[in-house]
C-alpha cells in the first residue's frame, strides 16, 4: 500500500511545476500543456484521497475532471488557431492589443 | 418535474440548433424568437413552482425558492442577451463590424450556458457543482471569441480561456481537499465534518482564488477588463450580469453550505475583500476611455458591493444581496442596451464618441442617464434602494467603517458615471449628426429594462418576497 | 511496490520539468505524454485500474494528440526560446517552490481525513472496478453525467465555429 502522504506530495510537486510553467513559458501552447499538468496533479490528489478514505466517489470525480479538461483543451486550442490566423504569433507577450 | 425549467432550456437549445441546419438565411429570423419563447416558458415555470421545494435525483438536484430567484435572474439575463444580440445576428445593423454570424449555434450555446447556471444553483454535491460550473463557463469562452476575424475578440477569448482553466484547476484542488476533510461529496455532509485546520485554510484559499476569478474580485480581476472590451458587446452584457450571478451562486453554495462553521469569522475577511474590490474598481474606472472597459471596472466595483451581502450572521444578508442583484441586472442591461444600440449604428466604443447623443437620440440618452444614475445609487432608482439594503446589512453586523467606505465609493462612482452623462448632454454634437435609427427590438429592450430599473426600487413587493423565500429555504444550522 | 512508485514518481516529475525546459513544443508534448504514462502506472499501483486506462487513452491518447495536431498544423518552428535565469524567472521559481513547500508541508502534517467509506481494495477487486464505477456513474451520478455530455457537445460546436477556416 502506498502511503497517501507520498502521493499527495507528488501531486503538490506536479501542481507547482505546472504553475511554474504557466508563469515562465511564453509559447501559449506550452502554457496550455502546463495547465493540463496541473489538472493531472489534481487528479492524482483525488486518487490519493479516494484510496485513503476507501471511497469510490472521488474516483468518479476524476472522470468528470478528465472530460472537462478535454472540453477545455478543445475550446482553447480552437481559439489559439483562430488567433494565430489573425496575429501569426504564439508568443503571449505579443497579445497586447487590449491595453490601456 | 422540478427540473422542468432546465429541461425546457436544453430542449429549446437543441431545437434551435437543429432548425438552424434546415433553415435558409432569411428564415433564420425565427431562431431568436424560439430561443426567447423557451426562456419565457422556463421563467413562467420557475415562477409557477416557486412556493414549493423539491428534491430530484436522490438529493443532487434541489429546487427551492432561493434557487428559484437565482434562476429567474439567470433567465432574465439570458433573455436580455438574446434581445441585445438579435439585430447583430439576424437583423440589420449599420456598422458592418458589429455583425455576428451563425445565429443558430450562437443561441444554442447561449442557452446551454444558461442551463449550466441553472444546474449550478440547484447542485448539492461537489460533482454536480463542478460540472455545472464548467457547463456555465466553457460556452462563454466560445462566445467571447465568436468574432473570428476580429483580433480583439480572439485575444479576449484566449485570455479568458487561459485564466478560466487556471482558476478552474485551482478551485478543484481546493474542492478535493474539502472532499478529503469532509469525507463525502454532499455539500451539507462536508459542512458538518469540517473544522478549522491548516488543510481547511489551504482549501479555503484555493476556493477563494477560484471564486474570486469568476466574480472578478480583486486581486483576481485582471482578466475582466480585457475580456469585456474584446468580446462582442451583447456577450459583455451577459458576462457582466449572468456570469457574476453565477459566481455569486457558486460563492453562496460553497460558503453557506460547506464553509459554514467558521462563517461568523468571515466578516472581517469579506469586508476587506469588498473594500479592495470596490475601491480598485472605482479608482481605475475613472481613467477609462473605452466604454466597455469602463463597464468592466464598474462591474468589478459593483461585485464589491454585492459580496457585502455575505456579511453578518447568515442568512440575513442574502435578501439584500439578491435584491441588489435584481436591481443591478436591470440597470446594467439598460446601460448595455444603449451601448449596443450605439455600437450597432456607429461602431464607436470610446466614451468621447457619445457626445451629443442627447441631441440626436434624446430618449436613448435619457435611458442611459437613468441607468447610470441607478448604478451610482441615486434615489429613488433601484440601485439606491439596493445599496441601502446592503449597507444596512453591513451596519447591522457592526462594520460601520465598511458602510463609510462603501458610501464614499458610491460618491466617487457618481463622478465617473457623470462623465458619460456630460458627454451626452453637455458636449456639442458633431455638425451633421443625424438621428440614429433604433431597431424595434432594441427599443423594447431599453423600455423593459428601464421599467425594471425604476419599478424594482419603487414597488414594495420584491424585497419582502425575496426575504420570504430566503427564510423558507432549508438552512443548515450551525450549532457551534 | 513502493520502489515502483518512487521510480514512476521521479520520472513523472522529471518529465514534467522537461515540459518546461524544452525549446520545441513537440518535445514538450512528448515529455508530457511520458509524465502521463507514469501517472497511469501510479494509478494502477493504487488499485484504480480503470482510471489508469482512461488516463492513457483519453489524456495521453486523445488530448495530447490533439495538441500535437495543432502544433503540426501551425507549423511551429522552435524559436530558440529557452529559460533564461534572470530576476523574474527566479521570482517565479521562488513562488512555485514556496507553493510546493506549503502544500506538502501541510500534507506531511496531521490531516484529519473524513469518515471512511466501504470500498476497500478488497471490495473493489471483488466486484471489479469497472462494474463499480459503472454502477455509480449511471446510478448516483447520472445528472452530472448528462450535464457533461452537453458540455462536450458545446465544446465540439464551439471548436468548429471558432476554428473553422474562413472562406474569403
Amino acid at each position: 500500500m502506498i502511503p497517501t502522504t507520498h502521493v499527495l506530495i507528488l501531486s503538490a510537486a506536479l501542481f507547482s511545476i505546472g504553475v511554474l510553467g504557466v508563469m515562465l513559458r511564453r509559447n501559449v501552447i506550452v502554457i496550455f500543456m502546463s495547465i493540463e499538468l496541473m489538472l493531472n496533479a489534481v487528479n492524482l490528489s483525488f486518487v490519493g484521497f479516494a484510496r485513503e478514505m476507501d471511497s469510490m466517489t472521488g474516483v468518479i470525480f476524476i472522470f468528470f475532471i478528465i472530460v472537462v479538461a478535454a472540453a477545455e483543451a478543445v475550446v482553447g486550442l480552437s481559439i489559439i488557431l483562430s488567433i494565430y490566423r489573425n496575429r501569426q504569433t504564439l508568443n503571449v507577450d505579443e497579445y497586447n492589443l487590449l491595453k490601456w | 418535474m422540478f427540473m422542468l425549467p432546465e429541461l425546457i432550456i436544453v430542449l429549446t437549445a437543441f431545437v434551435v440548433l437543429l432548425l438552424d441546419l434546415f433553415f435558409a438565411e432569411e428564415q433564420k429570423k425565427i431562431l431568436p424568437v424560439l430561443a426567447l419563447i423557451g426562456v419565457l416558458i422556463a421563467m413562467g415555470n420557475v415562477i409557477f413552482w416557486m412556493p414549493e421545494q423539491g428534491v430530484v435525483f436522490g438529493g443532487r438536484f434541489v429546487f427551492d425558492s432561493l434557487g428559484a430567484w437565482f434562476k429567474l435572474i439567470f433567465l432574465a439575463a439570458s433573455g436580455a442577451t438574446i434581445l441585445l444580440s438579435w439585430d447583430r445576428l439576424v437583423g440589420k445593423v449599420s456598422d458592418a463590424g458589429s455583425r455576428l454570424e451563425h445565429p443558430g449555434e450562437f443561441y444554442s450555446i447561449l442557452l446551454f450556458t444558461l442551463s449550466g447556471m441553472m444546474f449550478l444553483i440547484s447542485a448539492r454535491d461537489l460533482v454536480t457543482l463542478y460540472v455545472s460550473l464548467e457547463l456555465a463557463t466553457i460556452p462563454l469562452f466560445v462566445l467571447v471569441a465568436w468574432k473570428r476575424e476580429n483580433a480583439f475578440s480572439g485575444e479576449a477569448g484566449l485570455k479568458y480561456v487561459i485564466l478560466g482553466i487556471l482558476s478552474s484547476a485551482v478551485l478543484i484542488y481546493g474542492l478535493g481537499i474539502l472532499y478529503a476533510l469532509g469525507g463525502s461529496m454532499v455539500l451539507e455532509e462536508i459542512g458538518k465534518n469540517l473544522s478549522p485546520s491548516p488543510a481547511f485554510w489551504l482549501a479555503t484559499a484555493l476556493i477563494v482564488a477560484g471564486i474570486g476569478f469568476k466574480l472578478a474580485l480583486v486581486p483576481f480581476h485582471m482578466w475582466a477588463a480585457d475580456v469585456y472590451q474584446g468580446a462582442p458587446t451583447p456577450i459583455t452584457a451577459h458576462l457582466s450580469v449572468a456570469s457574476k450571478s453565477a459566481g455569486l451562486a457558486l460563492m453562496f453554495l460553497l460558503f453557506f453550505r460547506v464553509l459554514g462553521p467558521a462563517v461568523s469569522e468571515w466578516n472581517g475577511f469579506l469586508a476587506i475583500l469588498a473594500t479592495i474590490t470596490m475601491t480598485l474598481g472605482n479608482g481605475v474606472a475613472i481613467v477609462q476611455q473605452n466604454i466597455k472597459r469602463f463597464m468592466a471596472f464598474s462591474s468589478i466595483s459593483q461585485a464589491g458591493y454585492l459580496i457585502m451581502g455575505f456579511i453578518g450572521p447568515f442568512p440575513e444578508g442574502m435578501p439584500a444581496m439578491i435584491f441588489y442583484l435584481l436591481a443591478y441586472l436591470f440597470t446594467n442591461l439598460l446601460v448595455f442596451a444603449v451601448i449596443v444600440f450605439y455600437a450597432n449604428e456607429t461602431g464607436a466604443e470610446a466614451i468621447s464618441d457619445y457626445r451629443g447623443l442627447s441631441r440626436t437620440n434624446p430618449l436613448m440618452a435619457l435611458a442611459m442617464m437613468i441607468g447610470l444614475f441607478s448604478l451610482a445609487g441615486i434615489p429613488p432608482l433601484s440601485g439606491f434602494v439596493g445599496k441601502f439594503f446592503l449597507f444596512s446589512v453591513a451596519s447591522k453586523a457592526g462594520l460601520h467603517w465598511l458602510v463609510a467606505v462603501a458610501a464614499v465609493n458610491s460618491t466617487v462612482s457618481l463622478y465617473y458615471y457623470l462623465r458619460i452623462v456630460r458627454q451626452m448632454y453637455i458636449e456639442p454634437a458633431e455638425e451633421n449628426a443625424v438621428r440614429l435609427p433604433v431597431s424595434p427590438v432594441l427599443a423594447s429592450t431599453v423600455g423593459l429594462t428601464l421599467l425594471g430599473t425604476v419599478l424594482v426600487g419603487i414597488l414594495p413587493g420584491f424585497y419582502e418576497n425575496i426575504a420570504q423565500s430566503v427564510a423558507a429555504a432549508e438552512w443548515w444550522s450551525i450549532g457551534r | 511496490m513502493l520502489l515502483t512508485f518512487y521510480i514512476l514518481g521521479t520520472v513523472s516529475v522529471l518529465s514534467a520539468l522537461g515540459v518546461l525546459v524544452c525549446r520545441s513544443p513537440v518535445y514538450s508534448a512528448m515529455s508530457l505524454v511520458c509524465s502521463f504514462f507514469c501517472l497511469g502506472g501510479i494509478y494502477i499501483l493504487m488499485n484504480v485500474e480503470f482510471v489508469a486506462v482512461i488516463q492513457i487513452l483519453v489524456y495521453a491518447g486523445a488530448i495530447l494528440v490533439l495538441f500535437l495536431f495543432v502544433i503540426m498544423l501551425l507549423n511551429i518552428v522552435p524559436t530558440g526560446e529557452s529559460v533564461r535565469f534572470n530576476l523574474p524567472v527566479l521570482i517565479a521559481f521562488g513562488i512555485a517552490v514556496g507553493l510546493f513547500a506549503q502544500i506538502s508541508g501541510l500534507f506531511l502534517g496531521d490531516i484529519q481525513f473524513g469518515p471512511k467509506d466501504v470500498y476497500t481494495a478488497e471490495a473493489i477487486s471483488e466486484e471489479g472496478s469497472i462494474g463499480l464505477i459503472g454502477r455509480l456513474l449511471y446510478g448516483e451520478f447520472v445528472l452530472p453525467f448528462e450535464a457533461i455530455s452537453i458540455l462536450l457537445l458545446v465544446a465540439v460546436i464551439g471548436a468548429v465555429i471558432i476554428g473553422k477556416r474562413r472562406l474569403n
